[in-house]
């Protein structure tokens, strides 16, 4: 049967039928959106006016995140910031060294038996003033339980003695860059760089199997959406094993989950080559639900971790430049299998020199291969140009911004990274915008948490955590910031037209919020409040909205 | 003593494939040989016996895993297989840095690290030194060798093949040199057990061997107001060196603070006490960049 939704108003992101009361709904899909006079059918419906106070816009699209963003919660929040768990409760954030020795300790309390280790995540002693973390104050909380805790940036570990010991690293005689020394000549318990933390992960409780997407991980993720607003959601980086794929598809297609994951698979340890067949294959496998078949690259490293490729005059700090994650040649090549095969690709590149790498690429393949239609996506591209954004345009390229970088590490940029010009450069939304680059911006969940409204608050003030404008130039508008996290993302995702506005023949997926976001101050935009969401005509409500 | 590991290095298409394919073909130990995906490596078919996803057992009882992203734990089950190879080879990406790989190595004492064999490509060399993208890893890599292989010298004129040896002894210090055509080194010029380069030791290290623990001090005065966070992180930077600090600094909205830091633990205090800002700050001599540091400390000042 036909369903009528009724709100106080529907924001349709259609140009040519901007505003409506009601929408009806057939088989998860819209056939109409307008008053209830025009769009009402001749046959019997069923009206929901559950909305009628509320507000409803399309669902929105996060087009950079990833799927163990609900995995961590089976672990310890030890960020600075408060966060949202996805029961909805507020996991208060750690301000000092005293607060995470007490929450840690609280944490060990809860668990019965003496001997399983504890682990968090999220730490962030960036913001901390009063210590520098390390072993003996993780020894506080137990000397008889190994502690692990991953920083936000996921580059870098603590662990307290029994931690080290049991990796083989309580001892004098090691030399090496990722297990700094403390005065007894023994290693302080800060764990330095991926390869070194995978040495230790196992014996914290972090090996690698606890974030491999497991199925009430990624129902805890389905939360998250709904608490976000989010309708469509990226899982940027996915080996995607036969395990992994199996396990989405099965809680993708479950009745009650609320979101459309689009899951790319992550280009590593295989050559390109190798990876198209088994892209192809998976395409196949795609549904309403889960969307595979496109590959992700990753070109460069971090610019907060000193080893994204920069173009001169590097970092601000005089550190060297950073490293290839991908080989050149074989961006090159896979560039090319991909036109060739019409697969989509998304570019993770961080710095300006690895923009420009991911640039020439395209340019040599399309020149092999032409393609007009092909969206290639370069995603963070914090640092591009006004002249990279010019030949992103030419080569058909999109870009999604990794907007709310600013709020997080703005004042870091600013001070030490990139010093202050190129910090008031990063992520240029406008310039973007400006040069005709279809745009998206993005939260990176888990590296910082899911969702696009907080994401569009940043492209739209542009402060950092400090209160610093980075950047005024390159703000964009409202009703630029929402395209770009609805039919912007979607556009790069390449399901523009099954999603990212409201309007007849496309999913029923809807964002409930309170107020009319054009009601809402700029300035005070992240603070609007999101009741839940609907997908394919199905509400999904939060219960207890903080 | 552990189990020997050489490791075989060099950027993309140096002849990595061919060295190892050719050390499969005439060696009499049992080699388990670790290559980062098979796509790249392409063992030659005539040699292997079985083969499952990600072991190749290949003629002669080597084995060639497949390491993907699992390089620590497929070196670490090299430990636990029941029957140890005489000798491990470990294939590293073309653009990883021999020098972290043999920090990783150096953690795990069950292996014995016999040196890098760095390859290079004489036909690309001199094109791949002046690369934008490429030119300093590839560079880093050369430095961090223990043998260097030039090799494809066939597909050189001789003049062209003097200029390139004349690049190479030009910017870098050669340990142990050798020209090759298809890759082809004798297992013995291969497998030798190196003493480890210098230069692959951390440089840290290495200058503390050379100098007396002399320090040096400088006392700075700033004008202006400065952030905590900005400071902390300044401080902490390890290209500075710092090894104490201890101060009075005013931040952002005027208050005053003392900073203390002895290397590892990083105090920052507020403070009632009216302070003129000033800190000193003390490093190893030849280890503390003051003059960087001075300057960065000017620059987050506001």
């Amino acid at each position: 049967m036909i369903k009528i939704i009724q709100a106080k108003k529907i924001l349709t992101m259609n140009p040519r039928n901007p505003i409506a009361t009601h929408m009806s709904i057939l088989n998860g899909r819209i056939l109409q959106v307008g008053s209830i006079e025009k769009i009402a059918p001749v046959e019997k419906y069923e009206l929901d006016d559950s909305f009628r106070d509320l507000v409803i816009m399309p669902g929105l699209v996060e087009g950079h995140s990833h799927l163990f963003e609900g995995t961590l919660w089976k672990k310890l929040y030890c960020g600075y910031f408060d966060r949202q768990k996805p029961d909805g409760s507020i996991q208060k954030g750690t301000k000092n060294v005293n607060e995470l020795i007490s929450n840690l300790k609280h944490a060990v309390d809860k668990i019965e038996d003496s001997k399983t280790a504890l682990s968090g995540w999220g730490l962030d002693p960036i913001y901390f003033s009063d210590k520098n973390l390390d072993r003996v104050i993780l020894d506080k909380v137990s000397e008889k339980r190994p502690i692990g805790i991953l920083h936000a940036s996921g580059h870098k570990l603590n662990v307290n003695s029994l931690g080290l010991k049991l990796a083989g690293f309580l001892r004098t005689g090691i030399n090496h860059d990722g297990l700094p020394l403390g005065k007894d000549g023994i290693p302080t318990g800060e764990i330095r760089g991926a390869e070194t933390i995978a040495l230790v992960t196992k014996h914290v409780g972090l090996g690698k199997d606890w974030l491999s997407g497991d199925a009430e991980g990624l129902r805890n993720f389905g939360k998250i959406c709904v608490r976000a607003g989010v309708t469509t959601a990226t899982d940027l980086a996915n080996l995607q094993t036969d395990e992994a794929v199996k396990t989405m598809l099965k809680v993708t297609s479950e009745a009650d989950f609320p979101a459309r994951i689009v899951s790319f698979r992550y280009m590593q340890g295989i050559s390109p080559k190798e990876l198209i067949p088994k892209v192809l294959e998976l395409k196949k496998k795609s549904t309403e639900n889960l969307r595979l078949g496109s590959i992700k690259i990753v070109a460069d490293g971090s610019i907060q971790g000193f080893t994204a490729r920069l173009k001169w005059p590097g970092y601000y700090n005089g550190a060297p430049n950073g490293m290839w994650y991908t080989a050149p040649e074989h961006i090159q090549e896979a560039y090319e299998l991909a036109l060739e095969n019409n697969i989509l690709v998304h570019t993770h590149t961080n710095g300006d020199e690895a923009t420009e790498l991911a640039l020439n690429c395209l340019e040599v393949a399309l020149a092999k291969f032409p393609k007009n239609d092909h969206r290639f996506t370069l995603q963070h591209c914090q640092l591009a140009s006004t002249a990279q954004f010019k030949r992103m345009h030419k080569l058909g390229m999109c870009a999604n911004l990794f907007s709310n970088h600013h709020f997080y590490w703005g004042d870091e940029h600013y001070s030490l990274t990139v010093g202050p010009e190129r910090a008031h450069r990063m992520n240029a939304c406008k310039t973007a915008l400006k040069e005709k680059v279809p745009l998206a911006i993005h939260s990176d969940a888990p590296v910082t948490p899911l969702g696009p409204l907080f994401t569009a608050w940043c492209a739209m003030n542009r402060l950092t955590f400090s209160g610093r404008t980075l950047g005024d130039y390159e703000k964009i508008n409202k009703m630029e910031a929402l395209y770009a996290i609805t039919l912007g993302a979607a556009f790069t995702l390449k399901i523009d037209h099954e999603v990212g506005s409201l309007e007849t023949g496309k999913k029923a997926d809807c964002c409930v919020l309170e107020e009319d976001p054009f009601d809402i101050d700029e300035i005070k935009f992240k603070d609007q409040k999101i009741l839940g969401t609907i997908k394919g005509g199905k509400p999904h409500i939060i219960e207890n909205s903080a | 003593m552990g189990i020997p590991l050489t490791l075989i290095s060099g950027y993309l298409g140096t002849g990595k494939t061919t060295l190892i394919n050719n050390l499969l073909r005439t060696t009499k130990k049992k080699i388990a040989l670790l290559v980062n995906d098979f796509g790249d490596i392409n063992i030659d078919e005539s040699l292997i016996e079985a083969r499952t996803d990600s072991v190749l057992s290949i003629a002669g009882g080597c084995v060639c895993c497949s390491y993907g992203n699992e390089l620590i734990e497929t070196l670490e089950s090299m430990n636990s297989n029941e029957i140890l190879p005489d000798h491990i080879v470990l294939e590293a990406s073309g653009i990883a840095l021999p020098s972290k790989i043999i920090q990783t190595i150096s953690l795990m004492d069950f292996l014995a690290f016999h040196g890098t064999v760095l390859l290079t490509d004489a036909s690309r060399l001199r094109s791949q030194l002046n690369d934008t993208y490429i030119s300093d890893i590839v560079s880093l890599q050369i430095e961090q060798h223990d043998l260097l292989v030039l090799n494809k010298t066939d597909l050189l004129k001789e003049d062209e093949l003097s200029k390139c040896i004349d690049t190479l002894s030009k910017r870098f210090e050669i340990r142990k040199f050798l020209k090759t055509v298809n890759a082809h080194i004798k297992e013995k010029d291969m497998l030798l057990d190196f003493a480890p380069s210098e230069k692959n030791k951390s440089d840290k290290i290495k200058l503390e061997k050379k100098q007396a623990h002399q320090f040096i001090s400088s006392t700075i005065k700033p004008t202006g107001t400065i952030n905590a966070h900005a400071l902390c992180t300044l401080l902490r930077d390890p290209i500075y060196n710092i090894e104490r600090a201890k101060g009075f600094f005013k931040d952002n909205r005027g208050e005053v603070f003392t900073i203390q830091y002895d290397g590892l633990t990083l105090e920052i205090k507020k403070t009632e006490n009216e302070k003129d800002p000033v800190f000193v700050v003390i490093g190893k001599k030849n280890f503390y960049n003051e003059k960087e540091f001075v300057k960065k400390l000017n620059s987050i000042q506001t």
